[in-house]
């Protein structure tokens, strides 16, 4: 009896020590895969030098930047108008800073990845650039 | 009885063993996917620098000549006027996160302008570029020396 109880109790360890590793592994893979670990510093490096570069249009824009395939949500902040923070739902945050300069930058925080595809719309207008979620129908 | 509890000893040290290894083995891959994978981000810094010294040339904000009758902006043409310590502080505000750094000089018919940014202080690059001068309507050919600290 003793021994058939504790057979047990290895057999249910051995299967949620299982478990627990194939979910991590299986993460592990999807955030490889998907590139995710990339893609989230990528987009808020490329946001900050998209506020650098829109200081340097001479003129008034409006551009779509296109975000695909993100496996969670992500919030997009700009944090006292001199970074751009990317954090995602779970894991680690990135912040990547650029040059303010006139026009002054106002972007309230937004959220990607709840589609399969969002948009992320610049405007800069004479006396701002502004970026926010631009909702696709 | 004690060959049997032997081998339930066996077995959890194995399982101990082994729960242990793979859960540091799934640790040490997730540092090194996150390290190899961020290299590919590193930026050239002097990709920043080109942004910045194409808002100082190319932003009406900055020094480009905006005419006030059309409206239009002629990036690269410095607007005379304009080439002040005071614009070049307002076109690209203090951002302690951000290190470079620039000292313009504006070299029109071999007289010097030079400004500034606030925490200028040590000059690591310089280069040299040719520009349009307009000096109240009057267009010339000059020089933009732009002097950049901060390049790691």
């Amino acid at each position: 009896m003793q021994k058939r109880g504790v057979s047990t109790v290895f057999a249910i360890f051995s299967i949620a020590a299982s478990i627990i590793i194939l979910i991590a592994a299986t993460n592990l893979a999807k955030r490889v895969a998907t590139a995710e670990d990339v893609r989230q510093p990528f987009l808020a490096k490329d946001i900050a030098l998209m506020f650098d570069a829109l200081h340097a249009v001479p003129g008034n824009v409006q551009f779509n930047y296109k975000t695909t395939n993100f496996t969670q949500k992500i919030t997009i902040d700009v944090i006292e108008a001199n970074s751009v923070k990317v954090a995602p739902l779970f894991g680690q945050e990135y912040v990547f800073s650029f040059r303010p300069g006139i026009p002054t930058i106002t972007s309230d925080e937004f959220s990607i990845g709840e589609n399969k595809a969002d948009v992320i719309e610049f405007i800069k207008s004479d006396s701002k650039i502004a970026a926010s979620k631009k909702e696709v129908k | 009885m004690e060959a049997e509890g032997y081998e339930i000893g066996k077995k959890m040290m194995f399982y101990t063993f082994y729960v242990l290894i793979v859960a540091l083995v799934l640790i040490a891959m997730v540092f090194i996917f996150r390290k190899y994978s961020l290299s590919p981000l590193e930026t050239n810094p002097l990709v920043y620098v080109d942004v910045y010294v194409e808002r100082f040339m190319g932003s009406p904000d900055c020094f480009a000549y905006k005419d006030s009758e059309t409206g239009n902006v002629y990036s690269g043409m410095i607007d005379k006027s304009k080439f002040t310590a005071d614009v070049l502080n307002k076109c690209y505000k203090k951002n302690i996160e951000s290190p470079f750094e620039f000292s313009l000089t504006l070299v029109d018919q071999g007289k010097e302008t030079t400004i500034e940014t606030e925490e200028y202080s040590v000059l690591q690059r310089k280069t040299p570029l040719f520009v349009l001068i307009n000096d109240k309507g009057e267009i010339r050919k000059g020089t933009l020396v732009v002097g950049i600290e901060g390049i790691k």
